[in-house]
């Protein structure tokens, strides 16, 4: 595994964690519904989600530049397998669902719904 | 021989005076002269604190200034997306991209400044990608009211920013 590869893989795992609790500014991407960007001083990350036809769902996270332009990405799903991340899959849909849930406040939601009912 | 004495005495006793009070004009000569430095000190600090303040406004003012200039152009690009005209919003919309890029690089701006304005230009790459890919092959730009409303969405955050600024400034 390249260094490069490793960092990945960290960048991932703190994402992962720092938003399970609410730490990370995770947006709605301005065009597609199933990407979700959180923005640092000089770059962005995106997760997103590509549904196929008749084959798992295929999650990339990317890291994008200061001028909007990815310069990193890594794709999986269920169906593919990665030599240096075997847990790829897991991590990358993990994410993809806290910054879903974060991007949207579905949490505002489930509370006032609480109330209401 | 006593009269020598007594003059010798006389010179000694003086003597001794002098070395005395000398040594205390010395000594609170010693305390004033620490006391001029360390208020010259305090007056040139306080003069670095006033001329950075004055920088930093200034900077501040200009990069307001200079973010006042880039909402103007994205206010022209959603114009010019009602009114249907998408080539010419493409044009000004890489314009204004590109403002906000060197602007991003600003050192003066602050972290959350700058995560700001990464992240309106990443919404605003998405946009562009959307609207050139839909001018290429000849279609429609998808959801038009999306492309409105997400433009209008990159100009508020802009305007908080640069209310902050103007803020930070004042």
């Amino acid at each position: 595994m390249s260094s490069t590869d490793e960092k990945l893989m960290k960048l991932v795992a703190r994402l992962n964690e720092k938003s399970s609790n609410g730490e990370v500014p995770w947006e709605p991407d301005a065009v597609d519904d199933a990407k979700f960007l959180a923005s640092f001083p000089g770059y962005s990350v995106a997760i997103a989600k590509r549904d196929r036809r008749g084959g798992p769902p295929v999650h990339t996270f990317s890291i994008l530049d200061g001028s909007g332009n990815a310069i990193e990405s890594v794709s999986i799903s269920e169906d593919s397998y990665l030599d240096y991340w075997p847990d790829a899959n897991r991590d990358l849909s993990g994410l993809f669902h806290l910054a879903r849930r974060k991007a949207l406040d579905v949490e505002q939601a489930l509370d006032n719904l609480l109330k209401a009912l | 021989m006593q009269t020598g004495g007594g003059f010798a005495a006389y010179v000694n006793g003086a003597a001794n005076w002098f070395t005395f009070w000398g040594f205390w004009v010395t000594i609170v000569g010693f305390v004033v002269t620490i006391w001029q430095v360390m208020k010259t000190k305090s007056t040139a600090e306080a003069v670095r604190v006033a001329v950075e303040d004055v920088r930093q406004d200034v900077s501040r003012e200009y990069l307001s200034g200079q973010l006042r200039d880039i909402l103007d152009d994205l206010g022209e690009v959603h114009a010019m997306h009602v009114a249907k005209v998408p080539h010419l919003a493409a044009k000004r919309h890489v314009a204004a991209k590109s403002k906000l890029i060197r602007l991003a690089q600003d050192p003066e701006l602050l972290a959350f400044e700058k995560a700001d304005l990464q992240a309106t230009i990443a919404h605003l790459t998405a946009i562009q990608r959307r609207v050139e890919s839909a001018m290429l092959e000849g279609e429609e730009i998808g959801d038009p009211t999306r492309v409105l409303g997400n433009l209008s969405r990159q100009i508020d955050r802009l305007t908080g920013i640069q209310a902050t600024m103007r803020n930070r400034s004042k």
